[in-house]
């Protein structure tokens, strides 16, 4: 979906409002950005498309730290190199910052304001739903049987036995690689 | 004070695994060892982060930051959460660029995609544990669900999953409907 008549510096911002707009509205967390930012980077700007964006999101779930930056590092740098992934950072980065210390600052004149509160309670709900139509989204991704028991397994061993979600991703990925190897011994002799 | 804030939060960043949630766990005990983090300013953070957006472990970051170091405390801690990330993708982009057309490299990134979508099912499950039943286990729940459970919440939960899934609504329309409904329904 990449057009190569794009400039690399609107590239660049595109990045970075895409990222700030969707951060802006995840009030649980960097998971609930995953649907508003599919659609920013693949309806609305035509940089990347879902699924690419997707598979970086569970990358960035491969590694340590925060999961939203990794994944985002890797989407701009992708997109626009180098400062594609410092464009990406600063949108995730900004409206956490600068909405956090907005926060500390003003909490005793506005924290009180119950309308406020209702709202980001009510966005807070809406990304329940959010993060569910992206996991729904996934599931619909799910062809053959081995991705329904990847899907089971990784649902199961998080939310019933509290599985780290790094590990239980790293032991899908090897799953992964496995099945990938038992194709190419059963299927494809020819190749060796 | 700034440079202990930096190392502190650059260290999460490379030992916290999984994300915001656990790296909470880590902050109060890391934090108060290396800049004195009581657990009442840990559980204003908690409270705080709560109407902060974006992801949770530099809300974190950018709440002690700035306690224990006033606005510049903030920027550094923030500074130090984001190490990890441009250290360990920048390793991590130049093996995949370079062997991505692998088989099995491609068998690794089908699988946590799929993956991925088991723990945002398991991600909006413990969500609604902490928004829409109201702080009460599963058995005072089920005995009273009219008094326990958010049902305003459930309400904005479920029209937004319909409105996205089945009539293609966009995510921020949806959003903003929240918004005005949380006003006139949760406050």
């Amino acid at each position: 979906m990449e057009q190569p008549s794009k400039s690399q510096s609107r590239k660049v911002r595109e990045i970075f409002a895409a990222y700030f707009f969707s951060m802006l509205f995840a009030f649980t967390g960097g998971n609930a950005s995953l649907s508003l930012l599919q659609q920013q980077m693949d309806d609305k700007y035509h940089l990347m498309d879902r699924e690419k964006v997707l598979e970086f999101f569970a990358l960035g779930q491969a590694l340590p730290g925060v999961i939203s930056l990794n994944a985002g590092i890797l989407i701009g740098r992708d997109i626009a190199g180098w400062p594609g992934g410092l464009a990406a950072a600063a949108g995730i980065i900004a409206p956490a910052f600068f909405g956090m210390l907005f926060i500390a600052l003003t909490y005793n004149y506005i924290g009180g304001v119950r309308y406020i509160r209702g709202a980001i309670q009510g966005i807070r709900s809406a990304s329940i739903g959010l993060i569910l139509t992206s996991g729904v989204a996934i599931i619909r991704l799910a062809r053959r049987r081995t991705d329904w028991a990847l899907l089971v397994l990784a649902f199961a061993a998080t939310m019933f036995f509290g599985w780290n979600i790094l590990a239980v991703i790293l032991l899908c990925g090897f799953l992964g690689i496995l099945e990938a190897a038992w194709k190419r011994k059963g299927n494809k002799p020819e190749c060796m | 004070m700034y440079v202990k804030l930096f190392l502190l939060f650059c260290k999460l960043g490379f030992v916290s695994i999984g994300g915001g949630y656990p790296m909470m766990a880590l902050i109060l005990q890391e934090g108060s060892a290396a800049v004195g983090l009581t657990a009442g300013e840990f559980a204003d953070m908690a409270a705080l982060e709560l109407l902060a957006s974006g992801p949770i472990a530099i809300n974190a970051a950018t709440y002690v930051g700035y306690i224990k170091g006033g606005v510049a405390g903030a920027a550094f801690a923030t500074l130090g959460v984001c190490v990890s990330p441009f250290v360990l993708t920048s390793i991590l982009y130049f093996f995949l660029s370079r062997f991505k057309e692998n088989r099995y490299v491609q068998g690794f990134l089908g699988a946590i995609k799929i993956a991925s979508g088991g723990i945002l099912l398991t991600t909006a499950g413990i969500l609604s544990r902490n928004i829409l039943l109201l702080d009460h286990t599963i058995g005072e729940v089920l005995a009273a669900p009219l008094e326990n459970v958010q049902w305003a919440g459930v309400l904005i939960t479920v029209l937004c999953a319909a409105a996205i899934l089945k009539w293609k609504a966009s995510p921020i329309l949806m959003i903003l409907v929240s918004a005005v409904l949380g006003m006139l329904l949760l406050s």
